[in-house]
């Protein structure tokens, strides 16, 4: 606890430290003008903003307890939570002033990269998530061992580490570009303090923290999205006069099929709908351990539905909205010939046009800044999360400390999730230095690095056939030629032809998002050749972790056969919960209570406190023993203590299968 | 150890080959009917290229035993696979419409 208030400390001195550079900034170097002394009202509103959430974050971290508390909150959420807790983590700092910016050029277009998710669901649904449920891995990196062999393993932590600490400093960067642009802080002041609080959040409280806090960030982003876009049509004269002064080819939800070499219909939908959403929902160590986190398949499945289907939209809303109702403004302006804003730099859509709606009103520019922030931290704290998890499953546990205890393991995964922060910051220095777009470097290195893994684990959770020599040779073969195209960019033509039919004489193709579609291709092409010129894999090592044997992954989950007999789903009880040592690691129903799930001894049942606002986090998984005699449920004093459930309160029983 | 079959290889071959020419004779009968730069042709490329893939994806499904019918809850969950597809086309569908549904205020 001390050290806890030490690091408060030490960030609230942090924040005092910014003070000078404030005082230092140039009126000259903002892309809009505030007010004398602004700054300060817009700082203040962050730092109370950012000391909740710090404090919000910490009060979690008494539900950790071991490393499966630490990384999935022991499989215990509802779906409700993880989808809300995924909304912040999809939308990264520099989400509004991305697609503001995109909006602002391309209209409706913008949402394009947010709405072509569902044509891979079916793989994921039925395949990736009960396959990754049900083997019980801990990280990307451990399926590729089991499915492969340790030389697969450790290919892919080398690219799933190198990608999520890029994509930390990735973040900071930006929120501190933003943060100078805005108030004149420096970009290191800033970065710092975001670090430091992030930092502390993420370490002290892991996966509940990050679920939890992004659960507020969340709600925090939507209703940024939700005052600049009503803001924007109030501006403008309601929703009518927004759409009317949008321009038709600016309110189509799709650009033109190839036209534009940027962001074209038919290369997002190859690069970023195909590639990059399998990378996404398949290969996002964050993303998946938010779904491992759920109490039940069905738990993830129902947030996958809710966050692709509803909640994704409304995300693309949120991000993309700033620069419709910018570029409604600038065409109802042309028409009336007023000038509603200066936009040098479309780079900065988000902030000017968010400043002019709310007519200069620091209070709610202020709020519209914090929500940045929130975007920021929601992400990074994901990823902070997801490298501590790689970090201690695939590195620690193997080649530092083998066999300690789980304290000991959670006291490494805290010191690794600091170190993966500090990483983080230490990248930032690097962005620093280089002079590309950064938009685009940062897709070119997506695109150049994630194929080949894509590849390798569709083929290993689909394919039974396709065995160790071919994912080996396809991870190396498919990364290398990968980066080839980049010096010979017109091996791509063919392929981007061939699906595309020719782009007019003329366009000079963009091939960044079409080299995701290659990288899958040639890959998918080396592992299929591979595998037919070399032996069967044995159906022992490949049991329980491809979509062919899902059967026997969810006996092995359970330990015994499944069953499916149909009860009722739920039961709210008000029966209290009763200490018993005799239960052994199991739960014992009352008679009647097992008889109305269809609960059989063995079947694995979902215990939670009756009171569903706690979002289940006092719950917990435990396999059911004989019925209990008396009118109680009873548990011995470990699970219970696991489950941070209390006795004498009021329970709800679930089976899970 | 016994090792891996291979399940229906002339099925999966044959399919695999459907799947490729529809691939590339799709993009070049929206083109050839409605233009490079028609309305709905984006419309129509990413619905039919993703109706491809999410074809593909349910046959891939039910074939490996991974949605089983006879299974509590395959079903509805079957169910709401179609509906998602559904519920994106319709909904760009009707946005790609009401672009130049509704009269522009500007020149």
């Amino acid at each position: 606890m001390t050290r806890l208030i030490h690091l408060l400390l030490l960030t609230l001195l942090s924040m005092a430290a910014a003070g000078p550079a404030l005082a230092a900034a140039e009126a000259g170097s903002f892309e809009i003008t505030l007010p004398p002394g602004s700054q300060v009202v817009v700082l203040a509103i962050c730092i109370v903003y950012f000391v909740a959430i710090l404090l919000f974050g910490m009060v979690f971290g008494r539900y950790t307890k071991d490393t499966n508390d630490f990384f999935y909150s022991s499989q215990k959420f509802p779906w409700w939570l993880i989808t809300a807790s995924m909304v912040a983590t999809g939308i990264g700092s520099y989400s509004f002033l991305k697609y503001a910016q995109a909006g602002f050029n391309h209209g409706l277009g913008s949402t394009m990269t947010y709405l072509n998710d569902w044509f891979v669901m079916p793989f994921f649904m039925f395949g990736w998530l009960p396959i990754i449920y049900f083997s019980r891995v801990r990280s990307i990196p451990e399926y590729f061992e089991r499915r492969f062999n340790w030389v697969v393993r450790y290919l892919s932590v080398v690219v799933i580490l190198g990608y999520m600490l890029y994509y930390i400093g990735y973040n900071l960067f930006t929120i501190g570009v933003a943060i100078e642009g805005i108030t004149g802080i420096g970009i290191w002041t800033s970065v710092l303090v975001c670090t430091l609080i992030i930092g502390v959040y993420v370490t002290v409280g892991g996966q509940t923290a990050v679920i939890f806090t992004d659960l507020v960030q969340g709600i925090m982003l939507y209703l940024a999205g939700a005052v600049v876009l009503i803001g924007g049509m109030i501006w403008l004269g309601g929703p009518g006069e927004f759409w009317g002064w949008l321009p038709p080819e600016f309110r189509q939800p799709f650009t033109p099929i190839n036209l534009d070499p940027n962001l074209g219909t038919a290369n997002t939908f190859w690069g970023e709908g195909i590639a990059g959403s399998i990378a996404f929902t398949f290969l996002n160590q964050g993303f998946i351990m938010r779904y491992l986190a759920a109490k039940s398949v069905n738990e993830g499945r129902k947030a996958a539905l809710a966050n692709v289907v509803f909640l994704l939209p409304l995300s693309a809303v949120v991000v993309s909205c700033a620069g419709w109702v910018g570029r409604a403004m600038v065409t109802k302006g042309a028409t009336e010939g007023l000038i509603p804003f200066e936009l040098a730099d479309t780079y900065h859509t988000f902030t000017t046009v968010v400043w002019t709606v709310m007519h200069q009103n620091i209070y709610v520019f202020g709020f519209i800044m914090a929500a940045l922030l929130a975007a920021l931290m929601s992400t990074v704290d994901t990823l902070i999360n997801a490298c501590a998890a790689v970090g201690v499953n695939d590195l620690y546990r193997r080649f530092v400390k083998e066999e300690r205890s789980e304290r000991h393991y959670l006291t490494a995964a805290r010191w690794i999730s600091a170190g993966a922060t500090g990483i983080g910051l230490l990248l930032v220095w690097l962005f620093t230095t280089m002079q590309a777009d950064l938009f685009n470097l940062h897709y070119k290195g997506i695109m150049v690095i994630i194929p080949a893994m894509v590849t390798v684990i569709f083929m290993g959770a689909f394919w039974p056939r396709f065995n160790t020599p071919a994912a080996i040779t396809a991870m190396v073969g498919g990364s290398a030629i990968n980066l080839l195209s980049l010096k010979f960019p017109q091996w791509i033509t063919p392929l981007s032809d061939f699906v595309l039919a020719s782009p007019p004489a003329g366009i000079d193709p963009n091939y960044s998002l079409f080299r995701g579609l290659f990288g899958v291709v040639v890959t998918a092409a080396i592992g299929i050749m591979v595998t037919f010129l070399t032996p069967r894999p044995a159906v022992e090592k490949v049991t329980g972790l491809t979509v062919f044997s899902l059967g026997e992954a969810m006996a092995k989950f359970k330990g015994s056969l499944p069953n499916f007999t149909r009860g009722r789903r739920v039961i709210s009880t008000s029966l209290g919960l009763a200490v018993d040592e005799a239960a052994a690691g199991r739960i014992r129903l009352p008679q009647q209570v097992m008889e109305e799930l269809a609960v059989r001894e063995g079947d694995l049942v979902y215990v939670a406190d009756s009171r569903r606002w706690l979002g289940g986090v006092r719950s917990v998984q435990v396999p059911a023993g004989p019925a209990a005699s008396g009118a109680a449920i009873l548990l011995d004093a470990a699970t219970l203590d696991k489950g941070s459930l209390q006795v004498g309160h009021a329970v709800r029983a679930e089976k899970i299968f | 150890m016994s090792a891996v079959g291979t399940r229906r290889p002339l099925t999966v071959a044959l399919s695999a080959l459907a799947v490729i020419l529809a691939l590339w004779g799709l993009p070049r009968l929206l083109m050839a009917w409605l233009g490079i730069d028609g309305h709905w042709t984006p419309y129509l490329y990413q619905y039919a290229m993703g109706g491809i893939v999410f074809v593909v994806g349910l046959g891939v499904i039910l074939a490996s035993g991974a949605c089983d019918f006879k299974r509590p809850g395959d079903r509805m969950w079957f169910g709401v696979l179609v509906f998602g597809y559904l519920w994106y086309a319709a909904l760009h569908g009707l946005f790609t419409w009401l672009a130049f549904a509704v009269p522009f205020h500007g020149e």
